[in-house]
């Protein structure tokens, strides 16, 4: 579970509906990076809670252009510069073989650095101080994390999401 | 989004009729396009016949690619398509067209383009040009391709393609009546598509083998039937995300064709675009490294004298386009880029089938011939006039579906 704010409010739903009009009313009213738990993927709520996309599609595609070359260039030193060997009277360089490898590599590498940068993205890392917020929040329950540094922010953030039908209410960092 | 502008029902939108000034295109391009057919034939009748061929080839993989895209979606039970399936639907009324432009070119034009007989006679005398294959097997690959058995073949493959396409269409167009009977139609249809699927799978590439392959009579690949596949389901998804789109600037239908619908449309044509290049490189890159004579002329002859040229326009407009086009999130449902991408592809097939025909006949690319412009005009008409007279007698939404809503609200996901 990713770390949670120092100082904030945690709501929790028994209706992924409510969840999402509650994180999109907190975002419209000015409440940043909030956060939201799920027992399953719920498509449309990153829009709503102003999350933009990550940096993880460029990592990707960087692994996926450093792979794919890496494998290529395996295959041209072993088969051109270290030893080359006339196999069938083609050319020592037959790029055309070489590219279910050059393909094969590429998405291998990608494959692996999107897996891993989506931990690091998700500050999913291993960690001692990670708690779980409530068990059934891989069952049944939605929960909102809104951070609200002073008592003003906190106070309007309970009153948002009293508002739209949260059914518990915890706040952080007392 | 979620939880957003749900719907309960859709509004059904009724028929929809072309409009007249479309209409009159159609009839004008059949009419121009037999004109420029019968020019075609009088100058030059070779190369008639090669266009011919290339014509029949592109509009017949779009009929039977509508009755495949609509048996995919049944067999998978795919509920975002409900709501564009019935497009899909409309486009196999052209298979009786295409059963007739077989039969001329069959019958009429088999003697021109296909030299099976003489090609297989003469590699007997040689003792044979295959390595393998003993003198047997080129008798029975002699009588596979012969004129009086392929269009044996075509006709009963057109039998079961029509059959099926009959039967799926009118179980999908009977439940709009009664929609109680949504359901069980539904699973009668799974049933049907199934059977089809499997059917069509022998049947298309046997079809491509006897009229595409049997052009380079001595040569074969084991990947043809699939090759032509990709081609028919790249062309076929982008013809339907083009209906797709003319069918939003409809205001009845309009509220049916939410942004999901085009989103999965494009994400289709980025994949099967994939799949086209996977299947070509395969092919190749097998011939390129396996080297052996009986497999090679038919690469050799179509990447020399400007061939090579044709030949590397195929990636880049079926692969590199539709891949880097609709690669970017916001960009896979912009109309805008649909429509230019799937022109592209669309130009990149009738380039795939000009590369696989052309070169048997012509040493470097030559134009098409005017009889290959007039027939895919008359054609194009053919095939527009077919999906004016599917969509004028039907609603064009399956109304009857129990899926209908689902799709249309996106709660699929």
């Amino acid at each position: 579970m990713a770390l949670l704010p120092k100082k904030g409010l945690v709501a929790f739903f028994n209706d992924p509906d409510d969840l999402v009009h509650a994180a999109a009313q907190a975002h419209e009213e000015g409440f940043k990076n909030l956060d939201a738990y799920t027992p399953y993927p719920i498509h449309g709520i990153e829009e709503v809670m102003g999350i933009k996309r990550s940096w993880i599609p460029k990592a990707a595609l960087g692994a996926l252009i450093t792979g794919a070359s890496l494998g290529f260039l395996l295959q041209y030193w072993t088969h051109v510069l270290d030893w080359p060997i006339n196999i069938g009277g083609k050319p020592l360089n037959a790029w055309p073989a070489y590219m279910v490898i050059v393909f094969e590599s590429g998405v291998l590498i990608a494959a692996l650095t999107n897996f891993l940068s989506m931990f690091v993205a998700c500050r999913l890392l291993p960690n001692a101080f990670a708690k779980t917020l409530d068990d059934d929040l891989t069952n049944d329950r939605f929960a909102l994390v809104i951070p609200a540094k002073t008592e003003e922010m906190q106070q309007e953030a309970a009153n948002l999401v009293q508002r739209m039908g949260a059914d518990e209410i915890r706040v952080l960092g007392k | 989004m979620h939880g957003h502008d749900l719907i309960t029902e859709v509004k059904d939108p009724g028929p929809v009729r072309i409009s007249k000034g479309l209409m009159g295109g159609f009839i004008v391009a059949i009419i121009l396009g037999l004109l420029l057919v019968i020019d075609g034939f009088a100058s030059d009748s070779v190369r008639a016949w090669q266009g011919l061929l290339l014509s029949y080839m592109f509009f017949l993989m779009l009929g039977l690619g509508g009755v495949v895209f609509t048996a995919i979606q049944y067999v998978a039970s795919a509920r975002w398509s409900v709501a564009v399936r019935r497009f899909a639907e409309g486009m196999a009324w052209f298979l009786p067209f295409g059963l007739l432009i077989f039969l001329v070119i069959s019958i009429g034009g088999y003697g021109t383009l296909y030299d099976v007989e003489s090609t297989l006679r003469e590699s007997l005398g040689k003792g044979g040009v295959y390595h393998n294959n003993s003198s047997n097997d080129l008798i029975t690959k002699g009588f596979f391709l012969s004129q009086p058995f392929v269009v044996v073949k075509g006709i009963v493959f057109y039998a079961i393609w029509g059959g099926m396409a009959f039967l799926i269409l009118r179980n999908s167009l009977s439940s709009d009546k009664a929609r109680k009977e949504g359901e069980r139609l539904k699973q009668k249809n799974i049933k049907l598509s199934i059977a089809f699927l499997i059917l069509f799978g022998y049947t298309f590439s046997i079809h491509c083998i006897d009229l595409l392959m049997a052009l380079e009579s001595k040569w074969f690949s084991t990947m043809f039937g699939v090759y032509c596949f990709s081609g028919l389901f790249l062309s076929t998804t982008c013809v339907i995300a083009l209906i797709t789109l003319a069918f939003r600037r409809v205001p009845t239908v309009r509220p049916a064709i939410t942004h999901r619908q085009l989103y999965d449309l494009g994400t289709w044509i980025m994949a099967f675009s994939c799949f086209m290049c996977y299947i070509g490189f395969s092919q190749y890159m097998l011939i390129w490294y396996a080297n052996i004579p009986e497999e090679t002329f038919y690469m050799i002859a179509r990447s020399q004298n400007g061939w090579g040229l044709v030949f590397v326009l195929l990636p880049l407009l079926k692969w590199i386009v539709p891949f880097a086009g609709l690669m970017p999130q916001p960009f896979r449902g912009n109309p805008t880029v649909i429509v230019i991408v799937c022109l592209l592809v669309l130009t990149g097939q009738f380039l795939d089938l000009y590369w696989m025909i052309y070169p048997v006949f012509n040493s470097s690319p030559v134009f098409p011939g005017t009889a290959a412009i007039g027939s895919f005009l008359a054609l194009l008409g053919v095939f527009g006039i077919c999906l004016n007279q599917a969509y004028s007698r039907n609603s064009v939404l399956p109304m009857g579906d129990p899926h209908l809503v689902m799709s249309v609200n996106g709660s699929y996901l």
